[in-house]
């Protein structure tokens, strides 16, 4: 098991909570909203996931701060090429939009903090390969990778299994996918870990 | 740029992870310092200098323009 660093540490003790408070949010709360009628509860109500999303973006400002030269190189490289991806994917769509070829719905908008947040862990990865560095660039936590993405894709799977009779179909769906879009990755690594392992013993004998 | 730094830290008989937490950065940075794929900035030189007791262009030498 790799040491892990006090930053990485500190950031996993900020990221997990707020992110399971996000998750809790999202699908036990939010989905209570058509049943609110106060107009203030409701903007409330709307708004209560952007709270621990903010304590991420705290966490992330935090870990940022904190990494080495290197790190906040790639960090930087990452957000660069996310905010061009982001940015430019909004200007086509509303172009698109605004020529009546295609129909928007607001709500659309709750996509663009999580495609930002995956096209800059992308990017960061790229960055990081550039410099000799691996895949896991995002929160090193002394936890193999495929580890950590297997929990992952069980904690989803539970999730979508205890609200099957509440959720709507549309989150079961994006539960499901999440769990095995991650389990595929998780199983994927293992892959490329054991053929990696079999060459180097292979290469060894 | 080309430095010594793998050098120097064999001669301590140190791990990248051991130099990495000595000048807290992490260890992919020192392995991409030692493989030229990134030149450190001036205080970290100086941090890996002193970390030495060696002059900082004894361990850092200006590579082929």
């Amino acid at each position: 098991m790799r040491k892990t660093r006090p930053i990485h540490q500190r950031y996993q003790r900020e990221f997990w909570p707020a992110m399971l408070a996000y998750i809790l949010i999202m699908f036990l709360l939010w989905p209570l909203l058509p049943q609110v009628h106060n107009e203030l509860l409701k903007i409330a109500l709307a708004l209560l996931p952007v709270l621990p999303l903010l304590l991420v973006v705290r966490a992330m400002l935090r870990l940022v701060l904190g990494s080495d030269e290197l790190e906040q190189r790639t960090h930087l490289i990452g957000l660069a090429i996310a905010a061009t991806v982001v940015s430019t994917l909004s200007l086509a769509g509303g172009f698109l939009a605004a020529a009546g070829v295609i129909q928007l719905d607001g709500a659309v908008l709750i996509f663009v903090w999580p495609v930002l947040v995956v096209v800059y862990a992308a990017g960061r990865v790229w960055a990081s390969r550039r410099y000799g560095g691996d895949v896991d660039v995002m929160c090193n936590n002394g936890i193999a990778l495929h580890w950590r993405l297997l929990f992952a894709a069980l904690v989803l799977a539970a999730l979508a299994w205890f609200g099957r009779k509440q959720l709507p179909d549309y989150q079961l769906g994006i539960l499901c996918g999440m769990s095995a879009a991650f389990a595929a990755w998780q199983l994927m690594l293992v892959i490329m870990f054991r053929r990696r392992r079999r060459r180097g013993d292979h290469e060894a004998s | 740029m080309n430095n010594h730094v793998r050098e120097l830290r064999g001669e301590q008989s140190w791990s990248q992870a051991d130099l990495a937490e000595r000048l807290d950065v992490s260890r992919q940075t020192i392995n991409a310092i030692e493989t030229g794929k990134y030149d450190p900035s001036l205080p970290l030189a100086f941090k890996i200098a002193r970390l030495f007791g060696r002059p900082i262009e004894s361990i850092f030498v200006p590579g082929e323009e």
